[in-house]
């Protein structure tokens, strides 16, 4: 417990740090959230040079604003609001859906269990991109980034009541598509 | 569900090991800090560029201004003097120049310039040296404080040589 207060006031410390201008505390803020940034933008847009993008467009937003965070949610879960924003825009400005651009794995075969386990992530993703925009929002964010259901109703800007809904479309969705 | 948990729960190792491909402070910052520095460069460039601008100016406006002649200036030489017997048999130095013609004009014609062909230095050059030499002879002339002077000693002299012949008339 001491431990995960010493990890909050350490960022609070950095974050404060970078507020106030520190270009190594920033870069520390930056290389701290870079992979959860990509991994969500990926989700959302299922191609890695226009994550990349999304990410590095995230990071100068987050250094941007940095002097309106207020804490009222934490700095993981306000950034993670600043990247679905960005992925919203970058989808809007063109036709794909997301992740229908990953490149579907080999046929599995029953001798190879790693070509099984790729092939069922392949389907996995393929459905995950044929959800609607808010379903694949809600569910990203509940179950691989981990958020409750109040911080998913704020990133999304609606009820926590919606956000329950919404999620329980999408696995209803999914498991009709997977057939299981 | 189970089974379609156990898809969700792989699809989350999956999505976990997934990463930023380099490093993003760099990609960011490393931008703005480079257009810092296409800043710095700009206005180095621009001053470089301004300071060669008015050289080119200055050689310009320099080779529009008359040339210096080429070798020592003329000296200035003092005047000849003679020597002018007095009644009393005294002598007294005047300027040769003076005793001669005392006023005296002299006009001084301006060298005419001839570009030398062949020459990478485009600057003009005097036709004939030996005219120009022999017109600065005649501008050593003494200058007008120096005529007064000597008039101012002619008088002086003149008026003793008067008060001798009185002295002598007196006698």
């Amino acid at each position: 417990m001491d431990g995960v207060q010493d990890k909050e006031s350490t960022d609070d410390l950095l974050i404060e740090r970078a507020r106030r201008g520190d270009r190594e505390a920033q870069a520390k803020l930056l290389r701290a959230m870079q992979d959860r940034w990509f991994r969500f933008a990926y989700t959302q847009l299922g191609d890695e040079d226009k994550s990349r993008d999304a990410v590095q467009e995230t990071a100068v937003r987050v250094l941007q604003k940095l002097s309106t965070f207020d804490r009222r949610s934490t700095f993981s879960t306000w950034s993670i609001g600043i990247c679905l924003n960005v992925c919203r825009e970058q989808r809007r400005r063109r036709t794909g859906r997301g992740l229908e651009d990953i490149s579907e794995p080999a046929a599995a075969s029953e001798d190879h269990p790693e070509l099984e386990r790729q092939e069922s992530l392949g389907r996995m993703k393929s459905v995950l991109a044929d959800l609607p925009e808010r379903q694949r929002e809600a569910l990203v964010l509940r179950f691989f980034e981990g958020h409750s259901v109040q911080e998913t109703a704020i990133l999304m800007r609606c009820a926590a009541g919606t956000v329950k809904a919404t999620v329980h479309q999408a696995l209803r969705a999914m498991r009709e598509r997977l057939g299981v | 569900m189970s089974d379609l948990r156990k898809q969700l729960r792989e699809f989350q190792d999956d999505y976990a090991s997934l990463k930023y491909p380099g490093d993003l402070a760099a990609d960011v910052m490393g931008k703005s800090q480079q257009s810092k520095g296409g800043g710095w460069v700009k206005l180095a460039v621009g001053i470089a560029a301004a300071m060669t601008l008015a050289g080119l100016v200055w050689v310009g406006l320099d080779r529009q201004s008359p040339p210096e002649i080429a070798g020592n200036p003329p000296e200035m030489t003092t005047p000849a003097e003679t020597l002018i017997a007095t009644d009393d048999h005294a002598t007294v130095a005047v300027p040769t120049l003076i005793a001669a013609k005392p006023a005296e004009t002299t006009t001084v014609e301006r060298p005419t310039w001839t570009s030398v062909a062949g020459s990478d230095d485009d600057r003009p050059s005097f036709s004939s040296i030996g005219g120009m030499s022999l017109q600065y002879q005649s501008l050593s002339l003494p200058t007008q404080s120096e005529v007064q002077q000597i008039r101012y000693e002619q008088q002086q002299q003149q008026q003793s040589v008067e008060g001798t012949q009185n002295t002598k008339e007196s006698i």
